[in-house]
């Protein structure tokens, strides 16, 4: 589901919602209170129950296989990225200490387009969150940077272009302005050829 | 009390006018401290919507402003929902008054520590996520974490004194089996046990561990503080977030509990315990304890089994919502003659910003779903609802319906429409531009947006407007129900 689909399902229920509390409120204009009104929506409880049920459980069974979490694959790339107040290092090489982060953070990233590629991400400090927006703005994924843990993001990029990583865990008072780039190119022809040969294995 | 003295009549009959004291007092913390924690959300909206433009202050005023706006209303509504709960429950089991106002008295001494935090410009968040306090990058002192320290402390102690004394109040009068309502499940609804009761009990069971984990947290915060070596960051997260939820999730259960007491008087329908509340009730205390793992769903290092025990209790804990309050709501609106008051409206309409906010929140507590609006103002979004348009009315209902029924003074109708009216299109209009920055995936706790999510910047404008109208609600209710405020407190002290 896209955000946008989120937000239209959010905005049709919770209209539903305003237009149910409406009706209940205008109900009240000369009611003499009737019991049976009262019966009539208690009785209602039980197939309110079932729907939610019915509702929830297909959003839980459609959802739950596309869980972010690494679940095996074989990545074609694997990326080194590190938090640390307020700047980020992404490396095909592990970044253990702060000459090395240095070092990285320096060095701009490419990646080949189509690549399957595996964030392991980790801080240096506080808790950052690794959040990537692809050249149109539009958020992939995310997961937390956090000291003495690694956590396992794997993305694959089908569009070219310039992609940025924000920081979306508090982090500090330069909080809004931690960031880095990564540019996803056309893989080359020998990079290409040795996908195909991944591939067919 | 059936073996009641005619001392003992008295006596409690000193306690409850002794509670109502206590409620005038909170009425009154609430009237004060809404509008100035609302202000630094109002002054939050304008630094992100640029207008301020040269004028605008240092960026640390706006990251403590973040962190005691946060922690403020946080504390502001569970501890207002939970006096609130305790005034309606006191026509039903003795409280003791003075451990009350000592809790009081020790909170008023956290928040004046929180204050004197801010103006030194702390700000690790409202959540405090271990270890920013300690490394803040030079962006505060490091005395300001041993307040903050000491603070939490002084809450805590505060708090899980008056939860140990609900307790108490509680199980002086009922067995636990029957104050959680499991004589129902055996078909046998005697004693007849007053929802409040149930709700009540619910509550300081979750809060007292919750206040438990708290302590849980705070000890490795000192390890930390006093060793200088590092604790694991994941379990004091998972104490944060535990404590965090639960306790946020209380302060809407305390409002839940209140609104069953006191929306029968104006609908003219008695709100009676029954089998489906009694299950609703048992699976919330539950599943409360299990939902919060919703917040660490972006810590893959988590085990997957809890993330999807997460989305579990998280889903779990809508259906008791909706099937027993809301639905109860409803049923005690539909096609009754119900006395339309601010006190009522409000009550009412808090419910329905809990439904429209839990719908957003069971979305976000879906694991694929949360993979993208994770940390996004998506989650401000529907917080803000089921607490703005939700809590918050239910609390102003609360002290709205408390200062007239102690002073009597008539309503003025067309001022209470004004407040309702403004309240409910400034409190939407506000919340539904955080839903559409989520949807773009802005950032939450950003000063400033980046240039590629400029929209960010153009929605705080218009939401900027919203909170205006926000503002000229919470003044024309501090005009009305100040005024009875005054009325109630001489009526009071006269009696």
């Amino acid at each position: 589901m896209t955000p946008m689909v989120v937000f239209l399902v959010w905005l049709v229920i919770g209209l539903l919602v305003v237009f149910v509390y409406a009706w209940m409120a205008v109900s009240t204009r000369g009611a003499a209170g009737e019991e049976a009104a009262y019966q009539a929506l208690g009785r209602l409880r039980r197939p309110l129950f079932i729907l939610m049920l019915v509702v929830l459980g297909i959003l839980f069974a459609f959802t739950i296989p596309r869980t972010p979490y690494p679940k095996g694959q074989i990545p074609d790339e694997v990326v080194h990225a590190v938090g640390k107040q307020f700047q980020f290092a992404l490396s095909a090489q592990p970044i253990r200490n702060d000459e090395e982060f240095i070092r990285a953070s320096a060095t701009p990233l490419k990646i080949s387009r189509g690549r399957l590629v595996e964030f392991r991400v980790t801080s240096l400090d506080v808790n950052h969150a690794f959040a990537v927006y692809d050249p149109d703005g539009e958020l992939l994924g995310q997961t937390q940077a956090m000291p003495g843990y690694v956590n396992r993001l794997l993305l694959r990029f089908d569009k070219p272009g310039n992609y940025t990583v924000l920081c979306l865990e508090y982090c500090g008072l330069s909080h809004h302005i931690m960031r880095i780039g990564f540019e996803v190119a056309e893989p080359s022809p020998a990079t290409s050829r040795l996908s195909n040969l991944a591939s067919r294995r | 009390m059936a073996e009641m003295t005619i001392g003992g009549a008295q006596e409690f009959a000193g306690e409850q006018a002794r509670m109502r004291a206590l409620a005038l007092v909170w009425g009154a913390l609430l009237m004060l401290l809404l509008p100035i924690l609302g202000l630094l959300g109002l002054f939050m909206r304008a630094y992100q919507s640029q207008i301020l433009a040269e004028a605008a202050p240092d960026v640390s005023w706006f990251y403590a402003s973040l962190t005691l706006h946060g922690l403020g209303l946080v504390g502001v509504s569970y501890t207002v929902s939970f006096i609130g709960m305790l005034y309606v429950l006191s026509q039903h089991v003795r409280l003791n008054t003075r451990v009350l106002w000592l809790s009081t008295g020790l909170t008023v001494v956290g928040v004046v520590l929180l204050v004197i935090n801010f103006l030194l410009r702390f700000a690790p968040g409202w959540y405090f996520l271990y270890p920013l306090p300690f490394i803040s990058a030079g962006g505060w002192a490091s005395v300001t974490a041993d307040i903050f320290l000491v603070a939490l402390a002084v809450l805590g102690v505060a708090w899980l004194l008056w939860e140990l004394e609900l307790i108490r109040a509680i199980a002086s009068r009922y067995p636990l089996a029957q104050a959680l309502g499991w004589h129902y499940l055996k078909g046998n609804p005697s004693p007849e046990l007053p929802p409040v009761v149930l709700v009540a009990t619910v509550c300081a069971i979750a809060g007292v561990i919750a206040l438990l984990a708290a302590v849980a947290m705070l000890i490795f915060f000192l390890v930390h503080r006093f060793t200088g070596s590092m604790v694991d960051p994941l379990v004091v997260k998972n104490l944060t977030f535990f404590f965090g939820h639960v306790l946020i999730n209380l302060a809407m259960y305390h409002g839940i509990g209140f609104l069953y007491a006191l929306f029968p008087i104006y609908s003219g329908h008695a709100w009676k315990t029954a089998v489906p509340m009694v299950i609703a009730w048992n699976c919330v205390l539950f599943l409360v304890m299990f939902a919060y793992f919703h917040h660490l769903y972006m810590d893959f290092a988590q085990p997957g089994w809890v993330q999807v025990v997460g989305q579990i209790a998280s889903y779990g804990t809508a259906i008791p919502a909706a099937v027993v309050t809301i639905l109860g709501t409803l049923a005690q609106v539909y096609r009754r003659p119900v006395r339309w008051t601010l006190a009522s409206s409000l009550l009412f309409l808090g419910t329905m910003g809990w439904a429209i906010g839990g719908v957003g929140a069971v979305l976000d507590s879906t694991i694929a779903i949360n993979f993208r609006f994770h940390n996004t103002l998506w989650v401000a979004a529907h917080f803000h609802t089921y607490l703005l348009v939700g809590l918050v009315f239910l609390m102003l209902g609360f002290v709205a319906h408390l200062t007239q029924e102690l002073s009597g003074v008539p309503e003025r109708v067309g001022l209470a429409r004004a407040i309702v009216a403004s309240l409910l299109l400034g409190g939407y209009g506000f919340v539904l531009m955080f839903y559409l920055s989520g949807v773009h995936a802005v950032p939450r706790r950003y000063a400033l947006y980046p240039f590629e999510l400029e929209i960010g910047t153009t929605l705080a404008k218009v939401a900027l407007l919203f909170v205006l109208l926000v503002v000229l609600g919470v003044l024309l209710y501090l005009i009305e129900v100040g005024r009875r405020w005054f009325a109630a407190y001489a009526a009071l002290r006269a009696s």
